[in-house]
């Protein structure tokens, strides 16, 4: 177990990290994106799979029954509301690709 | 423990997607990390750092430890969105609580909060656990749900009590600073159930958390809302001064005024404990993680603490007997000799010593 007590090493280094995204900045945004996408899936998955748990153990799941859902009013608005949530969501990464204050000048106090 | 606040389906399952992504960043992207860093082939950090860069799995690595963070905090389905949407609510849970035993909850409006805690987003949770109330229960649901403890199973806080008994098994006044919601207060409570235990922190909506997590449990614990660099006891009062993950939060600075508080309000041969992330294993490679962590999790402290000869600013400040030990996790044996633990993790460090 060791301490990292070198001062000379640490100026460089902080200086090296506190670059954090900037050296990629389009890759840093991009990936923020897929990821945002990717959580979302990862809810509609979820949804889905309960979704069906529930259904299918009340036997209410057939194809005329899920037609007919899809032209509901319901969901049409549904699908208005989804589709300007959902675009917001997924490219706020990209505007606004890192939410948190770079700290890292706290790195050198004595 | 009440849910006073819980997330929803879709918020839960998000929350499930991002603990996922830490997977990563704590297994694979970590291990390849390593590897890129040994094919650097040197000891000098910012040359680890420039050569890792190379490396796909280190930038991954890099880009998970900050960001997935802050996929945990805000987006759609973030912790601190969730609980800002019940603001009013969560205020008014901690305002009643603070009218029960209010004489156990001592706050401090005037206390000037330091600039290192106003200006680091530490975490990177955006305004702090200092905020308001949506910032404690943030901070509540968010450190248990994605705490390192969850890999292990001895609680960090057993640890941490059951080193405060070994060190002052007499205690009758203990003092446990920078206690946030007030986790470690509570066990060492448990541990010292006839002592007058105080937890002590600047921030006012964890401390009302604290005292309300603390009223639901039956237990009598007093909360002060101080600075661990100005306490508000007398001299040698205290039999026992604690804290958990607390010094990694302060520049070298404050530290060294809360180490010399720390004497001034312990009896002499009193008690001095701290648990914290300082030791680190795995040579330069080792070193060269904790500061990107430090860095990428808005944790600059816990590169600055980890540079502090503690032995000689605990003895400056007053205090003998100085032990330190890795405590949290156990490290297996090969860790013990110099290598790499095969997965990320914090090791925590018990620091003992003595009022002189």
């Amino acid at each position: 177990m060791t301490r990292g007590d070198n001062p000379g090493e640490k100026a460089d280094l902080v200086a090296e990290l506190g670059k954090l995204g900037a050296r990629d900045p389009e890759s840093a945004r991009l990936m923020g994106m897929i990821v945002a996408l990717a959580g979302e899936v990862f809810v509609l998955k979820a949804q889905v799979e309960r979704l069906t748990r529930a259904l299918e153990s009340g036997g209410a799941v057939d194809a005329k029954r899920l037609a007919a859902a899809a032209a509901d009013e319901g969901m049409v608005k549904w699908l208005a509301e989804e589709e300007a949530a959902f675009s917001r969501s997924l490219t706020a990464p990209y505007l606004e690709p890192d939410l948190s204050v770079n700290a890292t000048r706290w790195m050198r106090e004595k | 423990m009440a849910n006073e606040a819980p997330l929803s389906f879709e918020a839960t399952a998000f929350q499930c997607f991002v603990r996922g992504l830490r997977g990563v960043w704590r297994d694979e992207a970590y291990r390849g990390a390593v590897e890129a860093a040994k094919r650097a082939g040197s000891d000098d950090l910012p040359e680890i750092e420039r050569r890792a860069r190379e490396s796909s799995a280190y930038r991954l690595y890099s880009w998970l430890e900050r960001h997935s963070q802050q996929f945990k905090y805000y987006g759609r389905y973030g912790v601190v969105r969730w609980m800002e949407q019940r603001k009013g609510a969560l205020e008014k849970v901690l305002q009643d609580a603070a009218k029960r035993h209010p004489e156990r909850l001592v706050l401090d409006p005037a206390l000037a909060l330091p600039d290192y805690v106003e200006q680091v987003d530490t975490h990177q949770h955006g305004g702090g656990i200092w905020s308001d109330a949506c910032d404690a229960f943030a901070y509540e649901t968010s450190s248990s749900a994605y705490s390192f403890s969850l890999f292990n199973p001895r609680s960090p806080m057993d640890v941490y009590a059951a080193a405060a008994r070994a060190i002052a098994p007499q205690a009758k006044a203990i003092l446990d600073l920078g206690c946030t919601s007030g986790g470690s207060t509570r066990a060492l409570k448990r541990a010292f159930p006839d002592a007058k235990v105080t937890g002590i922190d600047v921030a006012a909506p964890t401390m009302m958390l604290a005292h309300l997590r603390t009223l639901e449990e039956g237990l009598e614990i007093h909360w002060r809302q101080a600075n661990a660099e100005n306490l508000p006891n007398e001299h040698g009062s205290a039999d026992l001064v604690a804290s958990h993950w607390l010094y990694h939060e302060m520049p070298p600075a404050a530290v060294r005024r809360s180490l010399r508080e720390a004497r001034r309000v312990l009896k002499k041969g009193g008690g001095f404990l701290a648990y914290d992330m300082y030791l680190v294993p795995g040579g330069a490679i080792g070193r060269w993680l904790q500061a990107g962590y430090a860095a990428r999790n808005n944790e600059p402290f816990a590169h600055t603490y980890a540079g502090m000869d503690m032995k000689a600013e605990l003895e400056a400040a007053g205090f003998t007997g100085i032990e330190m030990r890795v405590a949290h996790p156990e490290p297996d044996d090969a860790v013990k000799a110099g290598a790499l633990p095969e997965f990320r993790t914090h090791y925590m460090t018990m620091i003992t010593a003595r009022a002189a």
